[in-house]
């Protein structure tokens, strides 16, 4: 293990690696403070710039991305009553009364440093869980994977659980849009109307670049209003003795957002309420949260960063992503030729081990900006979103040029761009479509093998514990977020 | 697109849409050679399976619309113009080339916005232009469409 981190630690320990960390930190919290930019979108947006990287440093940069994209929405959230992600509504709570109380640097201090420590945590729960479950996975065979994959694509349930039905009609497009292309076994062609280009199947990169960031162009420029409002705000930081008395929250939600982080398609945004939830009723103050309440901005910040290294402990032990973000990872890795999974471990272990320290210096790195930062993240929230877009669309299109030289590349990801557009407009979630091509490819591969295997005997998938045990949790996965809002509706009207 | 007050609220005409866009495609499908041996299926019938699964749950939001479902789907102008400037650009890329282009749309999409502080925005547009290059050209080595600039 020690061995391991070492080797973690020697990746990293170079020029290019450390830059890519401190840049991936600066740009992810800017994204994060920018409202309509998440985390996975501030991903997408950048993997284009990695096109000639390293494999090591563009990962370096993606997951430094990621952890201060989590981070970043909290900064808005805080100073204008507006979370810049998902994540941050819940930091909101408290974090805003603050702010309304003349108080922004307390709430702001204490959200980079639970930030901070929450994704050290997620780090250590990444650096001890990934190896086991990596080994545990080698024994995986076709039928193993296939039920594997099907979990994956149970996390439709919690992402869309709002409207099961249109979560699962946009996963099922995206399988369909999978299969375009030459068929894997037989070499024929499939809804490729005679494009060449489409033999290979639809680029995922420009078409994940089109679902988050085209998109959000296209229903942005709609909404934007020509000023910003301007932002006036004083900075008092809270005490040192303060910060550290509560340590208790810190380790608490941390440990509980790397849980929920690890578990596929819970995310930042659940373990932001749950840890948030879980603050309060531990609290001996439980009254003074929603007033503006320190432990309600450390609880949220402490999961939803400590989410991140969890939810890589199945995106690279398994090559199954645990949240949307952790989706577009996957294809920024394949980019690179780094197959997530458990081999991972045995072919690039520098990457792995690579990985766990970027975060922990990301993490260091994130304190320490987040600290100097905040007033000039602040001034940031005021950048007219009418120049931004524009700037957005120009990356997405040279992006997805550049990806393989080829207009057609740019015309799938303006594809996917007016397809996530559509589908936000008539209020489907965009994010099933990612998953479903990320994970479209094993479910058929492998269903097509295993009854190759069983001469075409559907038991083989019970008849394997394993892949009985997972196909048994996917049937919980999916039904877990019905039974929870029929028994909070129950709640809701008993009280 | 206003859809209020009619039987196909958003909800149901996305799904009549999609259902029949899938019911051609697994037409199409069907025309496939089928061939496998013992237990191995053939090219087609994955996706017709997917297409079949597709058509099943756009039939069900069909019966049961989600609620607030004659709001959705309304589409507006600026929306629209933004996304033919940015398909002309696409259009035009090879041909006209990144540089001329470029700026041109970075002009033009804050200006559909609505902002009016024309001297950020050319000031924006060359800068992004200008960085863009560098970053992709200078730095990573990928090159980006000249159109007739380059001969």
């Amino acid at each position: 293990m020690i061995d391991n981190l070492i080797l973690g630690f020697s990746t990293i320990a170079n020029f290019p690696a450390l830059i890519a960390i401190i840049a991936g930190v600066l740009i992810g919290i800017i994204c994060g403070v920018l409202p309509g930019l998440s985390a996975s979108t501030a991903v997408a947006l950048m993997v284009p710039f990695t096109f000639g990287m390293d494999p090591v440093v563009s990962v370096l940069l993606l997951v430094s991305v990621y952890l201060a994209g989590e981070y970043g929405g909290s900064i808005t959230a805080i100073a204008i009553g507006t979370p810049g992600t998902p994540a941050a509504a819940a930091t909101m709570l408290d974090g805003y009364e603050l702010t309304k109380q003349g108080k922004p640097g307390l709430a702001l201090t204490t959200s980079v440093v639970a930030s901070s420590i929450g994704g050290m945590i997620g780090a250590i729960v990444l650096f001890a869980f990934s190896e086991p479950l990596a080994t545990v996975a080698l024994s995986f065979g076709a039928p193993e994977y296939f039920a594997l994959a099907v979990f994956g694509l149970t996390i439709i349930a919690s992402l869309a659980s709002d409207n099961l039905t249109k979560g699962f009609i946009v996963m099922f497009l995206g399988l369909f849009l999978k299969s375009v292309g030459l068929d894997p076994f037989s070499g024929e062609e499939r809804f490729t109307f005679g494009v060449p280009k489409l033999m290979d199947g639809l680029s995922f990169i420009p078409a994940l670049i089109g679902l988050f960031a085209m998109a959000s162009v296209f229903t942005g420029i709609e909404k934007t209003a020509a000023r910003a409002k301007g932002v006036k705000l004083s900075f008092e930081m809270p005490k040192l003795r303060r910060l550290l008395g509560m340590w208790k929250v810190y380790l608490h939600a941390s440990l509980l957002g790397s849980i929920i982080g690890v578990l596929p398609g819970a995310g930042a945004t659940i373990a932001s309420f749950i840890c948030y939830n879980e603050a309060k009723r531990f609290s001996k103050k439980k009254d003074e949260f929603g007033t503006g309440c320190l432990e309600g901005v450390a609880a949220p910040e402490a999961g939803n960063n400590a989410v991140v290294g969890g939810s890589l402990v199945p995106l690279l032990t398994l090559g199954i992503p645990g949240s949307a973000t952790a989706a577009v990872l996957v294809g920024a890795l394949m980019l690179h030729d780094i197959q997530p999974g458990p081999l991972l471990f045995q072919t690039n272990g520098e990457i792995v081990y690579g990985i766990f320290a970027g975060l922990f210096v990301a993490c260091l790195a994130q304190l320490f900006f987040g600290i100097i930062g905040v007033p000039v993240w602040v001034k940031v929230i005021s950048a007219p979103k009418a120049l931004l877009l524009p700037v957005i669309a120009a990356i997405s299109v040279v992006g997805s040029y550049g990806y393989n030289n080829s207009v057609v590349d740019v015309w799938v990801m303006f594809g996917f761009g007016l397809l996530g557009y559509v589908l936000k407009k008539f209020h489907f979630p965009v994010t099933p479509i990612i998953l479903a091509l990320v994970l479209g490819g094993i479910l058929e591969e492998n269903l097509r093998r295993s009854l190759l295997i069983s001469e075409g005997d559907y038991s083989i998938f019970l008849t394997h514990p394993i892949s009985a045990v997972l196909l048994v949790f996917a049937g919980l996965s999916l039904l877990s977020p019905i039974v929870f809002n029929r028994l909070s509706k129950t709640d809701t009207q008993a009280k | 697109m206003n859809t209020e007050n009619s039987f196909l609220g958003s909800d149901r005409l996305f799904a009549l849409i999609l259902i029949v866009a899938s019911a051609l495609l697994f037409w199409m499908i069907g025309g496939m050679e089928e061939v496998h041996s013992s237990g191995e299926i053939s090219a087609s019938t994955y996706p017709r399976i997917v297409l079949a699964c597709l058509i099943v749950f756009c039939a069900l939001l069909m019966l049961k619309p989600s609620r607030g479902s004659h709001e959705q789907g309304q589409f507006n102008l600026k929306g629209v113009l933004v996304m033919l400037v940015v398909a002309g650009y696409i259009a035009l890329l090879d041909l006209v080339g990144y540089f001329l282009l470029t700026p041109l749309v970075l002009v033009l999409l804050p200006l559909l916005a609505g902002y009016r502080r024309y001297d950020l925005i050319a000031l924006g547009a060359v800068i992004v232009t200008a960085a863009l290059y560098g970053v992709f050209i200078l730095v990573l080595n990928i090159p980006l469409p000249t159109g007739f600039l380059g001969g």
